[in-house]
This record gives C-alpha cells, structure tokens and sequence, in this order.
C-alpha cells in the first residue's frame, strides 16, 4: 500500500511536468497578442449572444441552492418544537 | 503585461495542486476545495486564451464555469452536512455506501 501510494505521488509529479512544459510551450503562444476584450464586449456577449444559457444557468443556481437548503436543513426535535412555537419540555 | 503562457502555466501548476489533493486527502471538504482549484485552474487558461486571442468566448465560458462551481459547491456542502448529521463523519474511507 505504502509503495502504491509512492507511485501514485511520483506518477502525479511526473504527469505535471509534462503538462506544465507542454502547455507553457505550446506554439499557439508564439503568435503575437492581438489585445484584450474590454468589460463592455463581456457584457454584451453575455446578455445577446449567451442569454438563453445565461437564464439557463440562473435557473440552474436556483434549483441548486434550493436543493442545497432542503439537503441542510435542521431536523433536531428542540428546533422542530421551537419552529411550531411550543415549548420544549 | 504578463504573458498569457504564463497564466497558462500557472493554470497547469494549479491543476496539478488540485490533483494531488483529490489523490492523496481524505477529507471530504479539502477534497471538494481541491477540486475547486482544478476549476479555477481551468478557467485561468481560458482567460489567458481569450485575453491572447481577443476572444470573449473564454470570458463567457469562464464566467459559467464560475457559476456552475458555486452551485456545486453549495450542493457539495449541503451533502457533507447531512452526511456529518447521519453519519458523524465525512472521511471518504468511513464513507463507502450510498445508503443508511
């Protein structure tokens, strides 16, 4: 077990180099930078081209932290009496 | 003005950070934090993509990433919670069934 996890550690190690050199590397960066989007390009973008994905996305976050809420919820018997405005014994 | 490569490196270290925490940690929470800057680490490369190419495709992507990880995170957390309630632990070695 011991030496599996070494292997796993040195294989990680090993598979970020790579990575790191590959895409520090790669000749896509060899061309010359044509500028930077501006804030306002981002925001037309995201309310034109994307806005179905962006009301998509708002639903998708409103389901998740309802489900989010359900999941947490506290089901202890002296906040559940406490809820319905009893008093604990 | 730093080069986009450079973003993209720090992206690729990034993920492997992240990697390694999947990999090697037990808790449940460091795990779901590492796996967060695996995304984070994504989205810097398409930000170093789009910033290189003038594209704002990888802004918008970018920002849905970012939302898409919020409501994982609060799913995530919420699972944890319940999870403790029931359970008394969030080690994944303790947890290995998907049921009581």
């Amino acid at each position: 077990m011991k030496l599996l996890s070494i292997v796993t550690r040195v294989g990680l190690l090993i598979l970020a180099l790579i990575l790191i050199t590959t895409v520090t590397s790669d000749e896509m960066w060899e061309s010359e930078s044509t500028g930077s989007p501006t804030t306002d390009d981002l925001a037309s973008t995201l309310l034109i081209d994307w806005s179905f994905a962006f009301v998509i996305l708002g639903a998708l976050l409103s389901m998740a932290m309802v489900g989010a809420a359900y999941l947490a919820r506290d089901e202890r018997l002296e906040n559940l009496i406490y809820e319905i405005g009893g008093e604990e014994e | 003005m730093i080069e986009p490569s450079w973003i993209a490196g720090l992206g690729a270290f990034l993920f492997c950070i992240g990697l390694v925490g999947v990999f090697t940690r037990k808790n449940a929470i460091i795990v779901l934090m590492c796996i967060e800057i695996m995304l984070n680490a994504v989205n810097l490369n398409f930000v170093a993509g789009a910033a290189h190419y003038e594209n704002i495709d990888g802004w918008v992507y970018t920002s849905i990433a970012i939302a898409i990880a919020a409501a994982e995170v609060a799913v995530g957390l919420a699972i944890f919670l319940a999870l403790y309630s029931q359970r008394g632990t969030i080690s994944l070695d303790e947890v290995t069934l998907l049921k009581h």
